[in-house]
This record gives structure tokens, C-alpha cells and sequence, in this order.
């Protein structure tokens, strides 16, 4: 099985060495003659690679658990919505950019006129998004980014299974959104669940709040202290400076760094027929 | 020829070394880096500090005059060991400290006879209104303790206090620091500056009381304070009648040192207010000196009140001519926690809405 997943990945290489750098008007596979024979070697009529057609982890991020559940969950998102939904994750995008990469991938492999393709490059810690069709409309820029800030945690962190479902989950909630005939767009984008540390910080300052109040009210309670100056007995004016200086010794300057977020560039051009963006995690 | 100079680090304490060649000065323990002119003023400022010098002329008090000792009765009490003086007319039956009966002895010598007195100006019922008003709106009060206490058994007795005069001159040293905040697209920058800020000069005080009393709680006598001496007068032992007074039994130079500690805190905080424009500002050293002490013996006048409640005893104060009125209350252990479960749920759900909401915003 994994043998053949990188058999493969290795021919869909050397057919995009062939695809010219720079996509203007269509792309099209363009077929040497070594690679049209071994192409058809291993592909079945409209699949990737013998079983897995939406969920291709030829970086070996998931378990073959995980990898299965993901394929069938993909399938039946793709299924109900009429589309392609793809997770494909690399080792490396071996230079080309990551939108050369998706929108080839998914061109080549000739999926369906409307979808999504989440590609992942470890090396490069690169992921991007690229739509077709009516996905396009249905997941615009914004959309993209929004999908970015949703995953970021868990990519960065490494629990690539968790990013994955958050993926699968907002395309579907997206194409259904798309299909009542209004997709989210920048202003109707859905709120991000609160973070669970949002939790525990309402309940600490609940806490202290409650002990705040009952401190004062403890405080009332007592009454007798010693007095540690004698402000009340200064004969009035008598305060007299005579003498009186300022020096400067010496200054610190320490400072903190900003974290650095990633979200996602749009990145989609008007001359091909893919919509994308990607970023950093 | 390089010259060598050390000089104390203001930052670590460490001695910094002047190398003439290179014409910086720099702490080779905490590498902190300070212009030559700074660390020489800094070590002019050491050099000028000076013990305190706090010396008073003690002859406070005066002697009893013949006669005057006739019409007072002295009483002792075993249990606790206060001792009170009063008029022959009034009799004393329980004492004022911890409210067993008291005897007579019937001698006043060894006591001084007091230069000035503040009369009492609130009566019994006052002070049983000032008791009143103190334990009301009390959320945390057992409201059992509010009907137990003997009210009845307050008792008016003056207090025997040394009243200090001075005039002080004094030099501080105080540490400041001015910070500030900015950022630029990378990072956010924090600049602390410290200083080495010095003052100089003079301020008077006046009728510093430090009470005389063993019996007397200091702490409870320095909550009911401030006493207005604008209302006091020479002593006559007519203003004893009908209360007590309590026999001093701390000298002069015992309470002195009290004195100067707080005149010593509050010469500092007079003259750190002079100081303007910094973020913290906190006294390094200080050398205060005393001129023109003067010590007083007089009478304040107080409201004592003592209850036990579920074996603790609990002591309240009223100042006799001001009316403010003091003494620790007991906590409701039950109420607290309940209070705090219900304040903290509320505040929970209402910090959890406040952040919901803003974040759908």
C-alpha cells in the first residue's frame, strides 16, 4: 500500500517537472512517454491510488486508523454536497509554491470541477487551500483565512488528525451555508467557538472577585492598627527644605518579544481556474 | 599614568573600577555602565549620611502640691495589676481592664501630677450611642454578639500619655525610578531609569502622644487618636470627679522611643512628598536629628469597654473627645463562606457573559 502511494507521488513529480513554472490560461498535463505508461499502470479509473481517493498522507502524519475515518468522513462530506473534499499531505513541495503544487495535484488527478483540496508540506510547514467551482464562492479569502486561524493550533502543535476534522467540519458547514444561497463571506463568517481557557479565566475572576468583596467586608470588622507615623501632629508650615538634589545613576531597557501568528494570504489570481490561499504553521 | 578610583556600584554594591584608557565606568558584577560625574556625586551623597541624633529634655510632669493628694483614692486590682486613681467620692468597684473588683491602696506616691488634661467631652450615653452605631451594618458580625455584650459596664477613665515636641532637622537619601513603555512591530520595550534623590531640611511636631499605660493597649490607643490638644487644660484634680484616671507605669524614656520612630516615618513621607514626577520613590537612609525636645505628661480622656464572647476577649475604645470609636469584632465563619460562594458564582457568570459577548461583538 505505502509502496504504492510513493511510487506514485514520485511519477506525479516528474509529470509536473514537465508543466510549465508559470500558469497562464488552462493548465494542462502535458505526458512524456515513459510517464503516460507507468500513469496508467497505477491508476484506476477515477482514483488517486487503490482505496484512498479523498485522504492521501504520503507524509504518514495519521495512523492507518485515523487515516481510514478520514477518508470515509471526506467521502461522505464529498458525497452529500456534490463535491470533492481533499486532505493531501507531502513531505516536501520539492520547490514548486504551494499553489502550483495543490492546483496541479488536483487538476492532474482530475477530480471533480467543484471541490477542495487542503494540501500539507511538512518541510516547509506550508498548508494552502485550493478551490474550484462553486467552492470557490462558497470558501472565499476570507473563508480561507478563517479556516487557517481555526486549524493553526492544532498544526502547530501536531495533532494533524484534530486539523483535519476541524477541515472536513468547516467545509461542510460552509457548503451547507453555500447551498441556502448565502456563503459566509467576510462580514457572516461564524464565530470561533470560545477557547476552553476562557473557562478557567471567568471562573479566577469570579474567584477574586468574590474574594475581593468579602475581604472588605472582613475588613470592617476590624478597626484598632498601630499608627506607624505622626502626620497629625507636624506644626502647620513647619516643613522646610534646604537642600535638595536629583542624580541620575543609571537605566535598563529589557524587552519581550511579540509572538508571531500565521494566517492565510490569499493568494488566488484571477488567470487560473483555481480560488486558494495558504500560510504558515 | 591610568589612575585607579573605586567607587560602590549604586546598582549591586560591587566596586567599580575608573580605567582611564577606555574613560567608562562599568560594574564588572552586574555590568551596568554609569558616566564618571554620576558615580561622584552618588559617593558625595554616601559620604554625607549621619546617625540619627534624636535626644530629648525629659522633665515632664510636676510634683503634687499639698493637699491635692488628699481628695484622691488610689485602687489596685489583683487580677490584671491596673492601678487607677480617682476622687475620694467616687468609688471604684470593678476595674476598667479586665473587669474584676478592684481594691484600695490609699497611696499616690511615686506618681507625678499631670501638666495638662483634655476633659471629657462625651458622656456615658454618647459612648453607648458610639457603641451602637460601631457594631451596626456589620454584614459579617455575629448577630448574637450584638445582644451580649454588658453595654452598661463602659467606663470612662483617662489614660496617662507623654506628649513629645520637636523640632527635627533631617537629610534623606530615597531610590526612584521612572519607567517607560513603547513598541515597535517586533518587540515591546521596557526603560527603567533609577535615580539617587536627596533632601534636606527641617519640620516641627508637636504633642506626639505615646501612651504611659501598661493596661492601655498601644494599639488600640493609637486607633483612637487623633486627641485635639487646642482643647486641653492645666490640670485641677476637680476633673477627676465622676471618672477615673489610670497611673502611669512606662516612663518617659521607655515611650520616647515609640516618638521617634514616628516622627522619624513621618519626616520621611513629608519630604518624599516633595518629590514629583517618578514612578516609585522609596527611602534608602535617613539621618534624623532632634532639637528642642520636649517632653509633657498629660490626660486623655477614653471610653473603655471589655466583653468576652465564646471564650476570647474583646476590647472596644472610644475616644472621649472626639467620639471615634474602635475595637476588633469577631468574624462569622459561616457567613463568610457563604457569601463567597454566592459572590463567586455570580461574578463567574458575569465575567463568563461579559467575554462571550464581547467576543461574538
Amino acid at each position: 500500500m505505502k509502496k504504492i502511494i510513493s511510487l506514485l507521488l514520485a511519477l506525479l513529480l516528474t509529470v509536473l517537472f514537465i508543466i510549465p513554472a508559470s500558469a497562464d490560461g488552462e493548465e494542462t498535463a502535458v505526458l512524456t512517454v515513459g510517464a503516460t505508461e507507468s500513469a496508467t499502470e497505477s491508476t484506476t479509473e477515477s482514483g488517486v491510488q487503490d482505496g484512498y481517493y479523498y485522504a492521501i498522507d504520503s507524509a504518514y502524519l495519521l495512523t492507518d486508523e485515523e487515516l481510514d475515518l478520514l477518508e470515509n468522513k471526506l467521502g461522505e462530506i464529498s458525497a452529500r454536497h456534490n463535491s470533492d473534499i481533499l486532505v493531501v499531505t507531502v513531505d516536501s513541495l520539492d520547490g514548486y509554491t504551494d499553489k502550483e503544487f495543490a492546483d496541479g495535484f488536483y487538476d492532474y488527478y482530475e477530480y471533480a470541477a467543484d471541490g477542495m483540496l487542503l494540501l500539507i508540506s511538512i518541510e516547509d510547514r506550508v498548508w494552502y487551500i485550493s478551490t474550484s467551482g462553486k467552492c470557490k464562492d462558497a470558501v472565499t479569502d476570507y473563508g480561507i483565512e478563517y479556516f487557517g486561524n481555526r486549524m493553526y493550533d492544532d498544526l502547530h502543535s501536531g495533532n494533524y488528525y484534530a486539523a483535519f476534522n476541524v477541515y472536513a467540519n468547516l467545509c461542510d458547514e460552509f457548503l451547507t451555508q453555500a447551498e441556502t444561497g448565502e456563503p459566509y463571506d467576510k462580514s457572516s463568517l461564524p464565530a470561533e467557538p470560545l477557547e476552553g481557557k476562557w473557562y478557567l479565566i471567568s471562573l479566577a475572576i469570579g474567584v477574586v472577585f468574590a474574594l475581593i468583596v468579602v475581604g472588605i467586608m472582613k475588613g470592617k470588622l476590624k478597626s484598632v492598627h498601630f499608627e506607624p507615623a505622626a502626620a497629625n501632629y507636624i506644626k502647620n508650615n513647619s516643613l522646610k527644605i534646604t537642600g535638595a538634589n536629583e542624580i541620575f545613576l543609571y537605566k535598563n531597557v529589557t524587552r519581550t518579544a511579540k509572538p508571531e501568528k500565521s494566517s492565510g494570504g490569499s493568494g488566488s489570481s484571477g488567470s487560473s481556474s483555481h480560488g486558494g490561499g495558504g500560510g504558515r504553521f | 599614568m591610568d589612575t585607579i578610583l573605586e567607587y560602590k556600584c549604586p546598582c549591586c554594591g560591587g566596586a567599580i573600577s575608573f580605567d582611564s584608557a577606555s574613560q567608562k565606568m562599568k560594574c564588572p558584577y552586574c555590568d551596568t555602565e554609569f558616566e564618571v560625574e554620576t558615580l561622584r556625586a552618588y559617593d558625595e551623597q554616601l559620604k554625607n549620611e549621619q546617625p540619627d541624633n534624636m535626644n530629648w529634655e525629659n522633665n515632664p510632669g510636676n510634683e503634687w502640691e499639698q493637699g491635692e493628694e488628699e481628695g484622691l483614692a488610689s485602687y489596685i486590682c489583683n487580677s490584671c495589676g491596673g492601678e487607677i486613681v480617682g476622687d475620694k467620692n467616687t468609688a471604684a468597684t470593678a476595674c476598667p481592664f479586665c473587669g474584676n473588683p478592684v481594691v484600695v491602696t490609699g497611696n499616690l506616691s511615686g506618681s507625678l501630677k499631670p501638666d495638662l488634661v483634655i476633659p471629657f467631652k462625651l458622656d456615658k450615653n454618647a459612648a453607648k450611642e458610639g457603641l451602637v452605631k460601631h457594631l451596626k451594618g456589620k454584614r459579617l458580625l455575629p448577630k448574637v454578639f450584638k445582644d451580649e455584650n454588658h453595654i452598661e459596664e463602659i467606663k470612662g477613665i483617662y489614660i496617662p500619655f507623654w506628649l513629645f515636641d520637636a523640632d527635627v532637622d533631617a537629610k534623606i537619601r530615597y531610590h526612584a525610578t521612572k519607567v517607560r513603555h513603547w513598541s515597535d512591530s517586533r518587540y515591546d520595550y521596557t526603560e527603567t531609569s533609577h535615580f539617587s534623590i536627596y533632601r534636606e531640611g527641617g519640620i516641627g511636631f508637636a504633642n506626639v502622644p505615646v501612651d504611659g499605660s501598661t493596661k492601655a493597649a498601644d494599639d488600640l490607643m493609637e486607633s483612637i487618636e487623633p486627641f485635639d490638644i487646642s482643647e486641653a487644660v492645666d490640670f485641677r484634680t476637680a476633673y477627676l470627679s465622676g471618672y477615673f484616671a489610670d497611673k502611669y507605669d512606662v516612663p518617659a524614656d521607655q515611650s520616647v522611643i515609640r516618638a521617634n520612630s514616628r516622627i522619624k516615618k513621618s519626616t520621611e513621607d513629608e519630604f518624599a512628598s516633595t518629590i514629583s514626577g517618578y514612578t516609585t520613590v522609596n527611602t534608602e537612609s535617613s539621618s534624623v536629628n532632634i532639637k528642642n525636645g520636649k517632653t509633657k505628661y498629660a490626660l486623655y480622656p477614653v471610653w473603655l469597654l471589655n466583653t468576652k464572647w465564646k471564650d476570647k476577649t474583646y476590647y472596644f475604645a472610644m475616644n472621649g473627645q472626639t467620639g471615634k470609636f474602635v475595637g476588633d469584632l469577631p468574624l462569622n465563619k459561616k457567613a463568610a463562606a457563604l457569601w463567597f460562594s454566592a459572590l463567586a458564582v455570580l461574578g463567574t457568570a458575569a465575567a463568563f457573559g461579559i467575554t462571550w459577548l464581547i467576543h461574538i461583538l
